[in-house]
């Protein structure tokens, strides 16, 4: 293997590639942001429509590195101790504005980190019609200090947002 | 790995010896601590041989040698270098029934023939992915007329006839089934099948005489039947033996991955052996079955065990080895901050350095598979003013990102809950993003480095470069590989900014050296050429010369203008000494700290190597704080 990669067409796209990985490949082939604000999709799917207020309506909070934001609610409301309950999540991308919710690579979980373990039940996410995902099968076994993690992958890069519930 | 000269014998002989080895082994157990070994140099293989040789491979040496009974050494085989019967970093070895052995030839990428009288009789393999082709291969077993080779760099297992003729290749990298991440040993099954260690993985995994996925078993764990970095593996006597690494003990399982007993205790003194173990890496069971050969390269030992009367119990003996926070191997410090990796519990150790000891204010990570989880992470960084670490997840295969939010004025007190994780870069999805130029193999992110200019170097131990990424972990360039020009690199191990940040310093292991980058990939000079043996970790200090550390010399040395200063320590546990050090870095107060690996324990010098401290949770009390009450011969049996 050369010692130093040469400045090639692969170079070029490698160079390209994790922006394409993070924004899409419409903004690494130098699209403007107005371009990738409203990307192919179906009228019946509601991903991709920009929010109608910024930050959107919810218990929201932005990724631990701003590229995403997510608002959650429990079902029950309060979430119970040791019974299986249900999150709804709304995501967006926070550059463009727009509800990602249903194409989002995406990874929920939760542990009590001064405990160093996490929930005893595995959960699965429902992806519905209007864009929310709903994530079956929460369980907090335990009172003290949880943290829900919403992990999002584009490409080779996840990004964590995370709301701390405390549970009594 | 373990010879099959039995098959030698005439078939009535082997079926009587079949059945007494059978019936001798439901009768007895091994326990009883027969003999050591000692004075062996980092030892990583074994195998018995005919008339009961016991064939040891020592890494450090890069050599073999064949011991009788008695513990006197009978044959050597090797001597550093390329050439004809030469080795470099050699891993295991495995001896036919006429007395040919094989010998995993880590460092040249290849398997080396000996006939039985010691003579070299060829070899084959080199560095690559094709058949035939290895990527620091590690482990190796023969039974009639094949050669079974674990190629760990490439996550598979060959198979060859006993000329080196490519028979098969069983597993590719993946985590599903009959699929290997970084597979350490292998062993013929009696039907010809295939056992493998499959190391990062923690499991067993086997495969039938075509190549084919049959069954595996374990999971990472420190329970009786799980595995914590699962190494040597040996089929005798119906039974496979299984050498846990990390948790300090051998299991034996039926042939299906039933566990039924286990033995090794975790030494709790230095070299304490007598049958407690110290991270052993390999087994091999004498063809009678009347004993068994552990290696322990730490304690540079090969203890063997006798049987006891009684039925193999059915209930595990002996403790639960709990994972204890054992250093691992790289440190870094920024300001008031450190952080140390902790393979073996999966975890980094959070530092504050404001007192002269540095305190363990909190831990970052637990195994599994998700962002913030761990598998044997092995580099970690961490910058004082973002509180930003990264860390490499080496077996996971990917680098995550933490910050920590501290208030560094505040009292100093512990966190039980230490930072928020931002994201995760996966190594496995960058490497398939490489398809025009395939990388060789897959990325084994192994050291990394955050540079004030927000850029991220990322050591691949897998393809030997180095990848640079922005601080948003989009990838930028590139540069390093593996060969033998003096711009490419044989097995690097860490690196580090120069203190302006114009250049990286990568510790290039296996060549014996410290080769400075531009941060744009130009080579601009290689240091210690003469000097080093076996680097591991270099580091600055504010006058910009360099220390680094050596394994093989057990010394810290110093370098200013790329000439050698000082070298200091020796091999051995009091104050000043070392035992394989590791990873290394200056402090705020330009105090050295040194992560001597093989003593469990930090050790704290200043710039002129003068002694000032020692820290750590495990490491040998007494000797390194009342050194006057320490003999050597104390801790040697």
């Amino acid at each position: 293997m050369s010692s130093a990669m040469k400045p090639t067409l692969l170079h070029a796209l490698l160079h390209a590639l994790p922006y394409a990985l993070l924004w899409g490949l419409p903004f690494a082939l130098g699209c403007s942001d107005s371009d990738t604000a409203a990307p192919a999709s179906s009228e019946s799917d509601p991903s991709g429509a920009p929010a109608a207020s910024w930050p959107p309506p919810g218990d929201g909070a932005e990724s631990n590195s701003g590229n995403y934001y997510v608002t959650w609610a429990a079902r029950p409301a309060e979430v119970p101790l040791n019974e299986i309950f249900e999150v709804d999540l709304r995501i967006w991308d926070a550059k463009t504005r727009t509800e990602i919710g249903a194409d989002a690579d995406l990874f929920v979980d939760a542990r009590m980190p001064a405990h160093g373990h996490g929930m005893k039940h595995e959960v699965e996410l429902i992806r519905n019609a209007d864009a929310s995902v709903t994530v079956e099968g929460m369980l907090f076994h335990m009172t003290g200090h949880w943290e829900l993690y919403v992990d999002l992958t584009r490409g080779a890069v996840t990004e964590r947002t995370q709301f701390d519930v405390d549970l009594e | 790995m373990h010879s099959k000269h039995i098959l030698s014998l005439p078939a009535a002989a082997l079926l009587a010896l079949t059945a007494t080895a059978q019936e001798e082994t439901e009768a007895t157990h091994f326990t009883p601590h027969v003999r050591s070994i000692h004075g062996l140099e980092s030892p990583s293989g074994l195998a018995y041989g005919p008339a009961g040789l016991l064939w040891i491979v020592e890494q450090s040496a890069d050599r073999v040698r064949a011991f009788d009974a008695e513990g006197v050494e009978q044959k050597r085989l090797g001597g550093r270098g390329s050439g004809a019967g030469e080795l470099i970093a050699p891993s295991d070895v495995a001896v036919a029934a006429d007395g040919t052995v094989f010998v995993v030839d880590t460092g040249n990428h290849r398997i080396c023939r000996f006939d039985a009288s010691g003579a070299s009789a060829g070899a084959w393999g080199a560095w690559g992915n094709g058949p035939g082709e290895f990527h620091y291969p590690t482990g190796v077993d023969v039974r009639e007329d094949r050669v079974a080779v674990a190629d760990s760099g490439g996550d598979r297992v060959q198979v060859f006839d006993v000329s080196g003729k490519h028979l098969m290749t069983a597993g590719r990298y993946g985590h599903g089934d009959g699929e290997l991440a970084r597979p350490v040993q292998v062993a013929f099954a009696d039907d010809g099948g295939l056992y493998v260690s499959d190391g990062d993985h923690h499991r067993v995994v086997r495969f039938d005489a075509d190549g084919k996925h049959a069954t595996a078993w374990g999971e990472w764990g420190y329970f009786p039947g799980l595995f914590s970095s699962p190494a040597g593996i040996e089929v005798w006597g119906g039974r496979v033996f299984v050498a846990d690494v990390d948790n300090h003990r051998v299991q034996v399982y039926t042939p299906d991955g039933d566990l039924i007993y286990r033995f090794g205790l975790h030494a709790i003194r230095p070299r304490e052996g007598r049958g407690r173990l110290h991270y052993p890496v390999d087994v091999a069971v004498a063809a009678d079955g009347s004993r068994v050969a552990i290696a322990e390269p730490y304690d540079d030992r090969v203890q063997i065990l006798g049987r006891a009367p009684g039925e193999e119990p059915d209930e595990p003996i002996g403790g639960i080895g709990q994972p204890a926070p054992h250093y691992g191997f790289q440190i870094d410090l920024s300001g008031q901050l450190g952080v140390i990796v902790e393979p073996e519990t999966h975890t980094v150790g959070v530092y504050d350095l404001r007192i002269d000891v540095p305190v363990r204010i909190g831990m970052l990570g637990g195994f599994g598979r998700t962002l913030g989880l761990f598998n044997r992470p092995t580099g970690c960084a961490i910058d004082e003013a973002s509180q930003k670490i990264l860390v490499c997840d080496t077996a996971g295969r990917r680098l995550h990102e933490a910050r920590l939010g501290l208030d560094l004025e505040a009292e100093l007190r512990q966190y039980p809950e230490l930072g928020d994780y931002v994201k995760m870069l996966d190594f496995e999805a960058l490497g398939r993003a490489f398809a025009e130029e395939p990388l060789e193999f897959t990325v084994r992110p192994i050291a990394v480095q955050i540079a004030q200019s927000g850029e991220v170097f990322v050591l691949d131990g897998g393809n030997e470069r180095v990848f640079v990424f922005g601080d948003d972990l989009a990838f930028r360039r590139s540069f390093g590989g593996h060969g033998g020009e003096r711009e490419q690199l044989s097995r690097p191990t860490d690196m580090e900014l120069s203190p302006d940040e114009k250049q990286l310093f990568v510790v290039d292991s296996q060549k014996g050296r410290i080769v400075a980058f531009s941060v744009a990939g130009e080579m601009v000079a290689d240091i210690g050429v003469e000097e080093l043996q076996e680097p591991f970790d270099v580091t600055f200090d504010a006058n910009g010369r360099m220390f680094v550390t050596d394994v093989r010399r057990h010394q810290v040395l110093r370098f200013a203008d790329g000439k050698l200063e000082h070298a200091w320590g020796k091999r051995g546990i009091q104050r000043m000494h070392f035992l394989k050090p590791r990873g290394l870095a200056f402090d705020g107060k330009g105090r050295l700290l040194v992560i001597d690996h093989g003593n469990h324990r930090g050790t704290i010098m200043s710039a002129d190597g003068e002694y000032e401290g020692s820290f750590g949770s495990r490491f040998y009390t007494k000797p390194a704080r009342r050194p006057e009450l320490y003999k050597p011969e104390d801790y040697v049996e």
